[in-house]
């Protein structure tokens, strides 16, 4: 599968990198610390999932989530962030988020996420 | 001083002393009036029994001439001890012809005082001597024709005499007239005189009592009315509000101390002098309008220019603003009015300071918020955006560590896992200090999110059902308008947990038109009145919307809760201010 990374953190960037590509299956094909560069990366990538952190240095990943989605309706949003409120998960859910994690505790569940949307079992965990 | 009341004792005292001499004079008048009466009915009388003694004296000295001897053998015979028939009849005969038209007597003596006859006749002795009587003893001495008063001869009582010798005879005629008689006229006259007199005396003193008192009781009254005018002077002097009256035709009539120091003007300047003088030019036509309309009106005081500004002009030019009152009398069909007024200039400056001095006070609050707002936005942020991100790379490291641990390290496992929960815990803990902090969630859901999660955590905290009802897209507020109505929010929502003892609570926020309306309604017991514990939250809530330009109330109808509301003009809500 290919990934965008939409985070601002290089320290967990670097890290969530290696967790994906770790296996081999998976690919980050572009990596974006703020909004401008997140729509702009993944129009170019056309990537087949999307990771927004939702805090970013300039904007918010939210929006940039559903700009993302609107010029590429396929694209699989994941959103994971330390803002994990019902508030964010509603606010995601209505940006078209498919998933939600809470950044600190739900990490590790981004490989098994990626395996199963390859897998070609699309089934959509609910957040 | 000739004071009033002076002036009122000694009239009063002249009305009594002229009645009093009134008085005098009418019985003076009676008096010389009855005397005179008196005298001449005497007078009267004497003349006429003197006019009837001429006749009976020639009368009987005629009779006697031809008169038969026994008769004047009984006029000679003395002491006459029997009563000579003969001559009584004779006498009788003579003086019955004579048609007497008196009512008195007719005595004829002997010189030495016996009686010899009496016609009418009378049962008495006759012969009977009455020397001793004041005829004789007194008057006939003195004169042969006169006349007296004295006691009666034959008959009880005081009686008037005439009496008159005989000519060639020793003999005196006498005529009796009871003075009872003599003077019925004038006792008729005396008791219509006397009674007239007694009237006319009476009225006299009723009149002279009655005016007397009247100028008294005028006289009080001028001394009260003086005194009281003094007092009012004193008042109207020495009172610290000018006091102005004016007569309809909008001329001053009174000027106090008090507006002398105001105006700059000396009374004595001021009064006959137009109000205009007193009111700067622009003012003056709509004031004659107001002053006229006012006295045309039922009212007769009231609050002048209570929706505006009023302004006086001090002689030197100088206008300064007044606040005043107006009052109107009618005294004799002339209206006057009567302004009472004072000087605000330095009223205005200090509500001016005040003002200001608020208006700095509220920026200073503001901006101290604004201030900790962005001391606690950047922390929050920092938590969140660094030690979050920190911690949470901190985790991937120890879970990578720990999957690829050799699975017989358990023990090294055990430790991964309980390093991993307190990355946990601490990311947890720095969530929550860092939204304790502040609502990040403000700067990245707007309002209403941040509002939904106060409420879900009021919610679970305190056990209250919550609703939140929120319209329109337009609550995309600026800040700092989003961070002060979130605040106001939150404080309202502590004061629910705290104070109310609700079950329930309701927060409606809805833009009408350029307003923005906030709503936050309790079922709890409403607000206590209770002066000495003061509510901080609610007073600065109120104070923060009226920085905003806004409002704020907070009340408890009774049996409903407590409401706060709170309207916030949405264009007028202040540009952010330059950071301090």
């Amino acid at each position: 599968m290919n990934v965008f990374l939409v985070e601002d953190s290089p320290l967990v960037c670097q890290r969530l990198v290696e967790m994906i590509e770790a296996d081999g299956a998976h690919r980050v094909v572009g990596q974006a610390a703020n909004y401008d560069d997140a729509v702009g990366g993944i129009a170019a990538t056309s990537p087949d999932v999307g990771i927004f952190d939702i805090k970013l240095a300039r904007g918010s990943g939210i929006d940039a989530l559903a700009e993302a989605k609107r010029r590429l309706p396929a694209l699989v949003g994941i959103v994971m962030s330390n803002y994990a409120t019902p508030q964010h998960v509603k606010a995601s859910a209505e940006a078209g988020a498919d998933f939600f994690l809470d950044k600190s505790s739900d990490f590790e569940r981004i490989t098994e996420i990626l395996s199963s949307l390859a897998g070609g079992n699309q089934r959509k965990d609910a957040p | 001083m000739a004071t009033p009341e002076r002036l009122h004792n000694s009239a009063s005292a002249a009305v009594y002393l002229i009645g009093a001499l009134m008085l005098l004079l009418v019985a003076s008048a009676a008096t010389w009036m009855l005397v005179r009466d008196y005298r001449s009915a005497v007078q009267n009388a004497r003349q006429h029994l003197d006019n009837y003694t001429v006749v009976l004296a020639e009368h009987t000295a005629l009779a006697l001439r031809n008169a038969p001897a026994e008769v004047l053998a009984a006029i000679k015979h003395k002491p006459a001890e029997a009563s000579d028939e003969s001559l009584q009849q004779y006498m009788t005969a003579l003086y019955g012809r004579l048609e007497l038209a008196y009512s008195g007597r007719v005595l004829l003596f002997r010189s030495d005082g016996t009686l010899l006859t009496a016609f009418p006749r009378h049962a008495g002795p006759a012969g009977r001597s009455y020397a001793a009587h004041p005829l004789f003893s007194v008057a006939l001495p003195r004169a042969p024709v006169g006349a007296i008063e004295s006691a009666g001869v034959l008959d009880p009582g005081d009686y008037l005499f005439a009496y008159r010798t005989v000519k060639d005879y020793p003999l005196v005629v006498a005529v009796s007239s009871s003075m009872n008689d003599v003077l019925s006229v004038w006792r008729r006259d005396t008791l219509i005189v006397g009674f007239g007199a007694l009237v006319l005396a009476f009225v006299t003193a009723l009149a002279t009592f009655l005016f007397g008192r009247e100028l008294r009781r005028t006289g009080d009254l001028t001394r009260e009315l003086s005194e009281r005018e003094l007092r009012l002077d004193s008042i109207i002097g020495s009172a610290m509000d000018a006091i102005i009256t004016i007569d309809e035709k909008q001329h001053v009539v009174l000027f106090n101390a008090a507006a002398e120091r105001i105006f700059g003007c000396s009374a004595q300047e001021a009064i006959g002098s137009a109000l205009d003088w007193f009111i700067p030019e622009r003012f003056r036509e709509t004031h004659a309008q107001h002053v006229k309309r006012f006295g045309e009106s039922g009212t007769t005081m009231r609050r002048m220019g209570s929706d505006l500004v009023l302004a006086g002009l001090r002689a030197n030019g100088e206008e300064f603003p007044i606040d005043a009152s107006i009052s109107h009398v009618d005294v004799g069909g002339r209206k006057f009015y009567t302004v009472i007024l004072r000087d605000i200039t330095e009223r205005q400056g200090a509500a001016a300071a005040l003002n200001k001095s608020h208006q700095e006070l509220s920026e200073l609050y503001e901006s101290m918020h604004q201030v900790r707002e962005a001391e606690r936005t950047r922390i929050a942020r920092e938590l969140h955006d660094e030690l979050a991100q920190w911690l949470t790379a901190l985790k991937m490291d120890v879970s990578w560590i720990a999957t690829r641990l050799p699975r017989e390290h358990e023990e090294l496992i055990g430790k991964a896992e309980r390093m991993r929960s307190v990355v946990d815990s601490t990311v947890a803990a720095v969530r929550r200090i860092a939204a304790d902090l502040r609502p990040v969630m403000l700067d990245d859901l707007g309002l209403v999110a941040a509002l939904e999660s106060l409420l879900n955590e009021l919610s679970t905290r305190a056990g209250i059902e919550v609703s939140l009802h929120a319209e329109g897209q337009e609550l995309e507020l600026p800040e700092p308008l989003a961070t002060a109505v979130y605040r106001m929010v939150q404080e309202a929502l502590t004061n629910v947990a705290r104070h109310a003892r609700a079950t329930a609570v309701a927060v409606d926020v809805a833009v009408g038109g350029r307003t923005l309306h906030v709503r936050v309604r309790d079922n709890g017991h409403g607000l206590k009145p209770d002066p000495d514990r003061k509510s901080f939250g609610l007073l600065g809530i109120r104070e923060r919307a009226r920085t905003l330009g806004g409002d704020a109330r907070i009340y408890s109808p009774p049996g409903a809760g407590t409401i706060v509301e709170i309207d916030i003009p949405l264009q007028a809500a202040p540009a952010e201010r330059p950071a301090l």
